[in-house]
C-alpha cells in the first residue's frame, strides 16, 4: 500500500550572483524560514531534514553537520544527499522517500549553493576520471555543446531555435519571478550577438552561477491535508544515472537518462500522453540548446520535433504547455538548489500559489533535474492524489 | 514498520593501502554481496551509494562507482555520510513500496588523502579551521572533557583498545588485529593529549555492501533474512563550544527512537551484541552510556567489569570495531554487516553465542555530532 | 537574538589538548601547540582557540584565561593571538 506524499510549503532566497551579506548558514535559514511561513509551520513541526549541495563549491565537509544553526536540525534527524547537478532533485526525491517510507511525517528538504565561493568549472572538472578524462574536460559546458551539435546535425535544429528558449526563460524570469537571479528582457538578436563560450553555446544560452537556497516541505497525507487545503501531491518519481564516462555521452543528440527517468515517473503517475496531460513544466535546462533537444525525451514532441515545438510558441506563457514560468535554470542556478527549485516551482503551480508566475488552472506539473554525467531525475506533481 | 530484511552482505579486508580503485573496491563487494544473497545484479531494483567528495578527491564522487554497483541500471541516489545513513536511505526506498530489493554500497580509499586536511574541512571556515582542528585533536578535546567530568581514567579508555584489537584477531577482515596491553596503550606515542596512538583508529581502505529486501521477497529469496526492527538518527549542535562534549544526547535520542520501534525497553537485557563506532577508545565508553547500557559517567566501571568483553553480558565490538578497521564512510555499514553475521550465526570465531538481537551504530561529523542507530533481529 | 551582548575577554578553560603531530598546511603553529575551549565570562557557550604563554604541562581544566589580541587586526579569528593564563 503506497503512501501519499504532498508538498505543503516552499521557500527560497532572492537569488544573486554573490550573497555578500550572508554566509551559507544564513542563506539556508532564509529559505527555511520562508518555507515554514509558507506552510504556516514552525521548525518544531519538522520531523527530519535532508540537505544537499555540491561540496567542492564551498569546501565544507559534512555540510549537513555544519548546517545545524541554519537548517534548524538541532536534535533532529538530518542527512546529506549529493549527486552533482541532480542534487536538488535527488534531495527532493529523498525527502519524498523519507515520508513515503512512513518513518517521518513532515520533512524539510534544503538545497543550497554559494557558487561565488569557488571556481565552478574547475570544481566540476574534478568529477571526470583523473587518468582518462580530466585533461580535456571542459566542465559542464563542453559536453552540452557537443550534444547540440549532434542534434543540429541530425535534425536540422538551429542556433536560433536555442535562442528562442533563452528568450523565453529570461523574459519569464524578468516578468514573473522576483526571486530570479537574472531578470533581463532579451530578444533573439541579443542572444545571437552574445559571445560564444563553447560553440554553439553563447553567453546568453548558458545558465549563470548563483548563490541561493531553496527549502521544500514534504508531508504525509494526513499531515498535508491538515496543513493546507492544496498540497501538491507527488504522483510520480524517476531517477536515472545511466552514463558515467564523458565519451559515452558526447555525440549523443538526445538524453537517454531523461527518457528513462520520465518513463518511470510517468508510469507511476499514470501519464501516457504527456503533452496533453501536463499543464506546466519546470525543466532543468542548463543551456538553451537543451531546451530544444531534450523535449522529445519527455514525450512532449516527436523525435526531432524540438524546433517545431519551440518555434510554435506552445511553451511560452499563455501557450498550451508553458515551460519554466520561473525562468528556469538559465535565470537562476544555485546548483545544489536548482533541481529542488524545479520541484518547488512546480509545486507552487499546482497549489495555485505561483503568483505572477501562475499558469491558470494548472493541475499537473512536471519537474526535472539534470547533472553530470548526463543524469536525470523526473517528478510529476498534481493538485489531486491521482490523475482522473 | 513493515519488515525489511538484510539478505546479502560483503566486506573487503581493510588495509592501510589497497591498490584497487574506488570502482574495483565497490565492484568486489557488490559481486560478493550478490553471491551472498543468491541474486544477480538484475534482481536489484534500486541502489544507494555512499561516497564523499572530500575523501574521494572528486566532485560528484559517486560517479566513480556508478557502473561498478550497477547504479546505472536502476533508480539510484548517493548519501554523503556514514554508511548507516546510506542503509537508512535504502530502507526508506523499500518501505515506500516503490522498490523491492536495494543494494547499498560504501567505499573508501583513505590512503589517497591526508586525513587531517580532509577532517579539518569539517570545521567552520572562519572560526575553527584556522586553528588546525581535525578529527584527532577535536576528539582529544572531547576525551579530556569527558574524563575530567566523570573521573574516567586513561587506563579505562585503554582497556577498550586492548579489548577491540584482541577481538579483531578473530575477524579476517580487520586491519589491526593485535595483542596489546593497557601499558602498551599508555606508552604509545601521544598524538594530542590525552589521545595516544593506540587510542586511535587506523586509516583504512575498504568497502562494504549490503542488500536488503521487503519481507515477502526477503523470505522467498533467502534462508535467513535479518530483520531491521528499528532505526533512528539525530544530530547535535555544530560548533564544539556550543556542545556539552561530555555527553551524546543526539545518540540517546536516536537510540530512543530505534528502541521504541524495536520494542526495546531494557537494552542491557534485550540486546545480545552491539557494534558501535569507536573511532577513538573513549568513544566506546561515551556511546554505551548514551545507548543506555549504563548510567552516564559509569562506562569506565563497565569496561573494568568485563561486561563488554566477548564472554561478558553484552559484548561490544566483537569484530574489533572501528579501532581495528576504519574505512571512513564504510565503517558504519560494516557495523551493520558484522551484526548481520552475528545474528545469522556466521561470525565464526568472533561469534556471540545465541545472538538474536543486535545493535549497529554509525557517527557523522566531529566528536560524534550525528548518530544513526539500527536494531536488527534474527 | 538581535542585540549585541558584550562579553569579557577573560574566561574559564573547559577543556584543552596539546597537538603533537605536524600537518603544516592546516596548523597555525608548529607542534606542540595547545588548543582549548574557553567559556568567556558573560557568554553561554564556549569558543575554541589557541593557548599561549603557558607551560604546556601546566595547563589545567578550569584554568582562568585571558585573550591576547594582535596589535594589527586583519579581520581574522586569529586577531586573537591566543588565550593566556590569567594572573590572579
Amino acid at each position: 500500500m503506497k503512501r501519499l506524499v504532498g508538498i505543503v510549503g516552499v521557500g527560497q532566497t532572492h537569488h544573486k550572483s554573490r550573497n555578500a551579506d550572508c554566509n551559507g548558514q544564513e542563506l539556508i535559514s532564509i529559505a527555511v524560514k520562508r518555507a515554514l511561513e509558507d506552510a504556516e509551520l514552525t521548525i518544531a513541526d519538522i520531523d527530519a531534514i535532508v540537505i544537499g549541495n555540491m561540496d567542492h563549491f564551498e569546501s565544507i565537509n559534512c555540510a549537513d553537520m555544519w548546517s545545524v544553526d541554519g537548517s534548524g536540525s538541532y536534535m533532529k534527524p538530518i542527512m546529506k544527499v549529493t549527486t552533482g547537478g541532480t542534487t536538488g532533485s535527488a534531495i527532493g526525491h529523498a525527502g519524498f522517500y523519507h515520508v513515503a517510507s512512513g518513518l517521518f511525517d513532515t520533512v524539510l528538504v534544503i538545497g543550497w549553493e554559494q557558487n561565488s565561493e569557488s571556481d565552478t568549472t574547475a570544481a566540476i572538472s574534478t568529477c571526470f576520471d583523473p587518468i582518462t578524462e580530466r585533461e580535456y574536460s571542459a566542465g559542464a559546458i563542453g559536453p552540452l555543446a557537443a550534444q547540440y551539435i549532434a542534434y543540429m546535425s541530425k535534425y536540422g535544429a538551429t542556433e536560433e531555435d536555442a535562442a528562442l528558449v533563452s528568450v523565453r526563460d529570461h523574459n519569464n524570469a524578468a516578468l514573473y519571478n522576483p526571486y530570479a537571479h537574472l531578470r533581463q528582457i532579451i530578444n533573439v538578436e541579443d542572444v545571437m550577438k552574445s559571445p560564444y563560450i563553447s560553440y554553439p553555446i553563447k553567453l546568453l544560452d548558458m545558465c549563470p552561477r548563483t548563490d541561493g537556497a531553496c527549502a521544500v516541505i514534504f508531508a504525509s497525507e494526513k499531515k498535508a491535508k491538515r496543513i493546507t487545503k492544496t498540497p501538491a501531491w507527488i504522483i510520480g518519481v524517476g531517477d536515472c544515472h545511466i552514463l558515467v564516462h564523458l565519451a559515452d555521452g558526447i555525440g549523443l543528440p538526445n538524453l537517454p537518462s531523461l527518457e528513462n527517468a520520465a518513463r518511470q515517473a510517468y508510469r507511476m503517475a499514470g501519464i501516457n500522453d504527456p503533452f496533453n496531460q501536463i499543464d506546466v513544466a519546470e525543466l532543468y535546462i542548463p543551456a538553451s540548446t537543451a531546451g530544444v533537444s531534450w523535449m522529445e525525451a519527455l514525450g512532449l514532441c516527436e523525435e526531432g520535433g524540438g524546433p517545431r515545438l519551440i518555434r510554435s510558441g506552445i511553451t511560452n506563457m499563455g501557450g498550451k504547455l508553458p515551460i519554466n514560468p520561473s525562468g528556469g535554470v538559465l535565470a537562476t542556478n544555485p546548483i545544489g538548489a536548482t533541481g529542488l527549485l524545479r520541484i518547488g516551482e512546480a509545486a507552487l503551480q499546482v497549489m495555485g500559489k505561483a503568483e505572477k508566475k501562475q499558469v491558470e488552472g494548472a493541475k499537473v506539473a512536471l519537474a526535472t533535474g539534470f547533472g553530470g554525467c548526463f543524469w536525470s531525475d523526473v517528478t510529476v506533481l498534481s493538485s489531486s492524489p491521482s490523475l482522473e | 514498520m513493515d519488515r525489511v530484511g538484510i539478505i546479502g552482505i560483503a566486506q573487503t579486508k581493510y588495509a592501510r593501502y589497497n591498490p584497487a580503485s574506488h570502482a574495483e573496491l565497490a565492484y568486489e563487494v557488490t559481486v560478493r554481496a550478490l553471491e551472498d544473497a543468491g541474486l544477480t545484479i538484475e534482481d536489484i531494483d534500486n541502489t544507494v551509494t555512499v561516497c564523499n567528495d572530500f575523501w574521494d578527491g572528486r566532485t560528484i564522487s559517486c560517479m566513480t562507482i556508478t557502473e561498478a554497483t550497477g547504479s546505472h541500471r536502476v533508480p539510484t541516489t548517493n548519501v554523503e555520510g556514514d554508511g548507516t545513513y546510506g542503509a537508512l536511505m535504502g530502507l526508506m526506498h523499500l518501505l515506500s513500496g516503490i522498490h523491492e530489493i536495494a543494494l547499498v554500497v560504501a567505499q573508501s580509499k583513505v590512503s589517497e588523502g591526508i586525513p587531517s586536511v580532509i577532517t579539518n574541512a569539517m570545521f567552520d571556515p572562519v572560526y575553527e579551521r584556522v586553528l588546525g582542528l581535525d578529527a584527532i585533536n577535536s576528539a582529544a578535546l572531547q576525551m579530556r572533557s569527558y574524563m575530567s567530568k566523570y573521573g574516567i581514567s586513561e587506563e579505562q579508555c585503554a582497556r577498550v583498545s586492548v579489548k577491540n584489537h584482541k577481538n579483531a584477531k578473530a575477524n579476517p577482515y580487520a586491519h589491526l588485529p593485535m595483542d596489546i596491553t593497557v601499558d602498551d596503550v599508555l606508552k604509545s606515542r601521544v598524538l594530542a593529549d590525552p589521545i595516544k596512538l593506540l587510542d586511535t583508529s587506523p586509516i583504512s581502505d575498504g568497502a562494504c555492501a549490503i542488500i536488503m529486501a521487503r519481507e515477502r521477497t526477503a523470505k522467498k529469496r533467502h534462508a535467513r533474512p535479518i530483520w531491521i526492527r528499528g532505526v533512528g538518527h539525530c544530530t547535535d549542535l555544530y560548533h564544539l563550544g556550543d556542545r556539552d562534549l561530555t555527553e551524546a544526547p543526539a545518540l540517546a535520542l536516536a537510540a530512543k527512537k530505534a528502541y521504541k520501534m524495536a520494542g526495546i525497553h531494557n537494552p542491557l537485557k534485550q540486546i545480545d551484541v552491539a557494534e558501535v563506532y569507536d573511532a577513538f577508545s573513549y568513544m566506546e565508553l561515551m556511546w554505551i552510556e548514551s545507548l543506555g547500557f549504563c548510567e552516564p559517567g559509569h562506562a569506565g566501571e563497565i569496561v573494568d567489569s568485563g561486561m563488554t568483553e566477548m564472554n561478558g553480558a553484552l559484548p561490544v565490538n566483537p569484530s574489533g570495531g572501528v579501532l581495528a578497521a576504519h574505512a571512513v564512510q564504510v565503517a558504519g555499514l560494516a557495523r551493520i554487516a558484522e551484526v548481520v553475521l552475528q545474528l545469522r550465526g556466521e561470525a565464526a570465531s568472533r561469534q556471540v553465542e545465541g545472538a538474536r538481537v543486535g545493535l549497529a551504530h554509525g557517527i557523522e561529523g566531529a566528536c560524534g555530532q550525528g548518530h544513526c542507530v539500527f536494531i536488527l533481529e534474527k | 537574538m538581535s542585540e549585541w551582548v558584550e562579553v569579557s575577554n577573560t574566561g574559564t578553560l573547559l577543556t584543552y589538548t596539546v597537538t603533537r603531530y605536524a600537518v603544516p598546511s592546516i596548523q597555525p603553529q608548529k607542534p606542540p601547540f595547545a588548543l582549548g575551549i574557553i567559556k568567556l565570562d558573560g557568554a553561554d557557550t564556549g569558543m575554541v582557540h589557541l593557548l599561549g604563554e603557558v607551560e604546556l604541562s601546566a595547563i589545567r581544566v578550569g584554568m582562568r584565561v585571558k585573550a591576547v589580541f594582535e596589535e594589527v587586526r586583519q579581520g581574522s579569528y586569529l586577531d586573537i593571538r591566543y588565550f593566556k593564563p590569567l594572573e590572579i
